[in-house]
């Protein structure tokens, strides 16, 4: 027994030392600990990710292509449909000083990635927080905050005024009254809300009419009622005033900022006394270019010419070409006729409607519209500058043609040999005149076109209409007719005469 | 030798299995005593035979019936009820609260004691709320031809009163179109073409109680039409 003793006695020491020598590696050193921080942040799907922006663990997500660097936040509103990525940092990346990490959506568990995407749809306010524990035990967070609200929604059926309304009184209180709510039911709802006089506008249908130019703003402002009444005030700036048209429109926004997808835009007339009316008409051009491309150019204005029954002139008025619709008042109730032209454009035709004044309405005239049925005109210039009419023209490096038209612009297409010529080289100068009414091209033309044969220019000139004059020119030889060697030789000749694709 | 006969061996077991089953059932335990004491106490209002235990809502119009139910149920006549506002107002399972109360007159608290001592409380809040009347002050009024065109903004206007609310809500249906008009009591809509129309308009107040101002049926001539 003594014997056993003395030789485990020497063991049990050993051991015993060794783990009373082990244990300093629990002991805590200030030295060679690191204080772990940890960072939360969040980010929306829709902006582009890169993954060089990313840590390397988080996948490339939607689109790969570097383009943007995303927003980071800590703190967001966004809708219930956005889908969002959370990213959790912690530094120093060592996993061997934390122990785990997860994420909570109000304390709830809400994931165990580091990096993750998943959507909030729940509406409302919401905490998100990061959690990690390090080696210790010790519990650090990083919390995120979110709200999630859905956009406030706008009725755009069953509002007052209805569309086109007649007779309304500013002095008398014009009320203005629509439908909108929070589908959460947590947020307040305003409402922007403007009347305007329109310039220019359109109906997609009688119901929904598009504003598109405007003269000035009446009124502008947010307001917590789905409902607004005008009256009229001496010290407004803009007022409404009588017999005329005006626009109005509502969008709905909740606290968070978010709008309505819908868009209530409505109109109205506003009241007249009892012996005066107004008339109201809409243009169109055949060419719709008009509207916008020529916007204060120089093309001048719609002169429009109202007649009363007996076809003396009551009004004469003009307006811009960026103006579809005008309201002329007072006028007094009866029959009058309303011609409008266009003086600078004179390829479109004059247009009339007939229309009747009711006291205290405006009366809305059918819609005129001036057309242009009138081509362009294409005429070569010789290089002493004469207008020819010509068919057949020798080759020259450059050839001049002169294209007149009084419908507000044309453009070209040229063909040699039936191939569109196309690019720069070939056209040395394009000028226009003041009024636009006519255009000069000069068209170069490449040595390797000469050819012993005849060949064929083709010009198709549109107006902004769409009326087309299309000519066809004969260019003479200009090279000469090669004598034939043999039968083989002349073949080759003739299958390469004319070409210009060289 | 002596051996034993199954059978009798049987019959031998038979009294210790008695026994046992007998034990068996000494270990049941007894059935348990019914609770009677109140575990908590609701209060609901009766009003024209209307029950409204959320809101617990009536109209000064008329009487109305504070009912106590205690849970668990059954307890209710070896109870004490007393109904307090500030001061002891009455007794029983039932307050009765007369037609145009004031304020001290409807209780606020409710406490039920057994004969042992035990008691429980409920503590609540009646609303007193007139609801909202319209006025004869409607326009148009009912049979009434308006002459204009579908464009012409004709007039409506209503009027309801409510002792409580200074502002009410009110939703106007034209023909089968609701419009939501917040707390306007006049508005112009056009649309109308020539015939027959209805109208009516329902009042809300803050607390829920509506009225609804009674369909009225309006012509429109159209003036252009019977020009022509």
């Amino acid at each position: 027994m003594k014997f056993l003793a003395s030789i485990f006695a020497p063991f049990a020491a050993l051991v015993f030392l060794a783990a009373c020598s082990d244990s300093d590696q629990y002991l805590y050193d200030e030295e060679d600990s690191v204080a772990l921080q940890i960072h939360a942040e969040m980010t929306r799907t829709y902006e582009i990710e890169s993954a060089e922006s990313l840590d390397d663990q988080y996948p490339c997500i939607d689109n790969c292509t570097p383009q943007v660097k995303p927003s980071r936040v800590r703190a967001d509103t966004v809708t219930s449909k956005d889908t969002l990525i959370f990213i959790g940092e912690i530094t120093p990346n060592r996993q061997a000083h934390y122990r785990e990490y997860y994420w909570t959506l109000d304390g709830e568990d809400f994931s165990n990635d580091m990096n993750f995407r998943k959507p909030v749809t729940k509406p409302g306010y919401h905490e998100i927080c990061f959690v990690v524990t390090d080696h210790y035990g010790d519990t650090l967070r990083d919390t995120l905050r979110l709200w999630v609200s859905n956009p406030p929604v706008l009725e755009t059926q069953g509002f007052i005024p209805a569309i086109r309304s007649q007779g309304l009184s500013p002095k008398e209180g014009i009320t203005f009254a629509w439908h909108g709510y929070d589908p959460d039911s947590i947020s307040k709802v305003y409402y922007k809300f403007e009347i305007q006089e329109p310039r220019g506008i359109r109906y997609t249908d009688d119901r929904h009419p598009k504003l598109y130019t405007v003269s000035h703003s009446i009124l502008d402002t947010l307001i917590d009622t789905p409902h607004f009444t005008y009256w009229d005030n001496p010290n407004y700036y803009h007022r409404l005033e009588n017999l005329k048209f005006y626009t109005w429109s509502v969008r709905a926004v909740n606290e968070f900022g978010l709008e309505s997808d819908s868009l209530i835009q409505g109109d109205f007339f506003t009241k007249g006394n009892k012996n005066e009316g107004g008339i109201q008409t809409f243009i169109r051009f055949s060419n719709e270019s008009l509207y916008d491309r020529y916007y204060s150019s120089n093309h001048g204005k719609i002169h429009l010419d109202i007649l009363d029954s007996l076809s003396n002139p009551v009004v004469e008025h003009e307006i811009g070409l960026d103006t579809n619709q005008f309201v002329v008042s007072p006028l007094k109730p009866g029959k009058y006729k309303i011609i409008a032209n266009l003086p600078k454009l004179t390829d479109f035709s004059p247009d009339t409607a007939d229309v009747v004044v009711h006291p205290g309405e405006i009366a809305i005239a059918d819609t005129l519209r001036l057309l242009d049925t009138i081509p362009p005109s294409n005429k070569h210039l010789s290089p002493e500058g004469l207008l020819q009419d010509l068919d057949t023209l020798d080759f020259l490096d450059t050839l001049r043609f002169y294209f007149e038209e009084h419908g507000g612009g044309v453009y070209q297409n040229f063909f040699w040999n039936g191939q569109e010529l196309r690019g720069s080289s070939f056209f040395r100068e394009i000028s226009y005149n003041e009024d636009r009414t006519a255009d000069t091209v000069f068209l170069v033309l490449p040595k390797t076109y000469k050819s012993w044969t005849y060949q064929l220019l083709s010009i198709s000139a549109y107006d902004y209409s769409g009326n087309l004059n299309s000519k066809t020119y004969v260019i003479r030889p200009s090279l000469e007719r090669p004598e034939p060697e043999s039968s083989s030789s002349s073949a080759e000749n003739s299958s390469s005469a004319g070409g210009k694709d060289d | 030798m002596w051996h034993r006969h199954p059978v009798l061996a049987r019959v031998r077991l038979l009294p210790v299995a008695a026994a046992f089953l007998l034990a068996a059932c000494l270990d049941i335990p007894d059935t348990p005593e019914p609770q009677n004491t109140a575990s908590y106490v609701t209060v609901y209002a009766v009003q024209k035979g209307n029950a409204d235990s959320t809101s617990l809502k009536i109209h000064p119009e008329d009487p109305a019936t504070l009912k106590a139910v205690v849970h668990p149920k059954g307890l209710e006549p070896e109870l004490n009820f007393s109904w307090y506002r500030d001061s002891l107002l009455g007794s029983g399972a039932t307050f009765k609260i007369p037609a145009y109360p004031e304020e001290d007159e409807i209780p606020n608290r409710l406490v039920v004691k057994d004969g042992e001592g035990n008691s429980v409380a409920s503590n609540f809040e009646i609303t007193v709320n007139s609801p909202p009347t319209f006025t004869e002050d409607f326009f148009p009024a009912q049979g009434d031809t308006l002459y204009g065109t579908a464009r012409t903004s004709f007039t409506f206007s209503w009027k309801a009163y409510d002792n409580e609310d200074a502002s009410l809500d009110y939703i106007l249906e034209l023909d089968t179109t609701h419009y939501y008009v917040g707390t306007l009591e006049k508005i112009q809509q056009s649309g109308l073409l020539s015939g027959t129309h209805l109208f009516l308009v329902i009042v809300r107040d803050s607390e829920g109680d509506t009225d609804t101002l009674p369909p009225v049926k309006f012509y429109v001539v159209d003036t252009l039409e019977a020009k022509k």
